[in-house]
């Protein structure tokens, strides 16, 4: 029985023929010189990679400014699309980027800003409340349509009830509210 | 001068490439076959092996050429026999062939069945074994190389010496 200390000069013999002739050599070298010219795509690939950038963010920009107007809303107009952009949705159930329509709003008195809105948006969405039944008729909700169909009932008075539980949550951006109108 | 030229000229150390490849490519070549059982994609092994010590331009320590070679060459075929696409589609059930010298066809039994029994081995008993049997480095060594403790090193060559006893004799039985 052979023995694995043979293994040196049974493989010699075995794999006699297998060896690392001129060819390997001439492919090696064709390949090494092919890695080391610059090629034209390490040269353009870097311009390729920023144009796509550049188109990226200009497509985002067209896009949001469809959903959320730059220009910002006339003083007094209560417009959750002009939140200076603060955008801190993450796990919540809207985004600005979501909302269709916002309507039932009465806050006479309120003076909008930026900085207002961006409370408000936070405010809501912390929160959100989805609405499983039709809205009731009134001014005292904030109700947010998304794209998606979904409605989201906000009430601006407290205590505020809907649908038989009391909505205490709401009574954060009642408070806002007052105290903005201050 | 060409680049092909510069490049041949191109050393890591001491050696130039041309004195790197006629010492050690059949070898790289070699242990790369035995760990994947397939000449194309051991060719492809030792071209990987090669270009990376071209454009690397690694700085050698003398006389450490050889295991810097079989260390990229080990992690290149382990990174291989991990990829799926290669047990499944190339590889298979890896057999071993043999290429004889044309005057040793009739006496190469025995090199087959052992040369077959360490194919045969798990990845990581086959790397100790032709590291330490076929390629002559020592636990120390073989240790360095792979990274590994060596308690582990000589572990393993226990058990694959084990295993090789074992299918060999189960060779000679039948």
């Amino acid at each position: 029985m052979i023995q694995p200390e043979e293994l040196r000069s049974a493989t010699d013999k075995a794999l006699h023929g297998l060896t690392a002739d001129e060819s390997l050599k001439q492919r090696i070298l064709l390949k090494a010189s092919q890695n080391t010219q610059p090629s034209r795509n390490s040269v353009s690939r870097p311009v390729l990679k920023l144009c796509a950038v550049v188109g990226v963010l200009l497509l985002m920009v067209v896009a949001l400014n469809s959903v959320r107007p730059l220009s910002p809303s006339t003083s007094g107009e209560m417009n959750v699309f002009a939140a200076g952009g603060k955008d801190t949705a993450s796990a919540t159930p809207f985004s600005q980027i979501d909302i269709d329509d916002v309507s039932g709003i009465s806050i006479d008195g309120v003076d909008y800003d930026d900085a207002l809105g961006a409370d408000v948006i936070r405010l809501l969405q912390s929160e959100a409340k989805e609405t499983d039944a039709d809205i009731p008729a009134g001014n005292n909700y904030i109700v947010i349509r998304m794209k998606n169909g979904k409605e989201y009932a906000f009430g601006i008075s407290e205590p505020y009830v809907y649908n038989d539980s009391k909505c205490w949550t709401c009574s954060g951006l009642f408070s806002l509210l007052q105290n903005s109108e201050k | 001068m060409s680049l092909q030229t510069e490049m041949s000229g191109s050393s890591s150390g001491s050696l130039s490439f041309d004195q790197l490849y006629e010492l050690y490519a059949t070898d790289v070549l070699r242990v790369s076959y035995y760990y994947l059982g397939n000449r194309e994609m051991a060719e492809d092994v030792t071209q990987d092996v090669f270009v990376k010590l071209i454009t690397n331009n690694p700085v050698l320590e003398e006389g450490r050429e050889k295991a810097w070679l079989l260390k990229v060459a080990l992690n290149r075929c382990r990174d291989l026999w991990r990829s799926s696409w290669i047990k499944k589609v190339v590889l298979g059930h890896p057999g071993f062939e043999c290429f004889p010298a044309p005057d040793e066809i009739g006496q190469m039994a025995d090199q087959y069945s052992l040369a077959e029994a360490v194919n045969r081995l798990k990845p990581e008993f086959k790397e100790v074994v032709l590291l330490f049997y076929y390629q002559g480095f020592n636990v120390t060594e073989i240790a360095d190389m792979l990274q590994i403790a060596e308690g582990t090193v000589s572990s393993r060559l226990s058990r694959a010496r084990d295993k090789l006893q074992k299918e060999l004799k189960g060779d000679d039985q039948q």
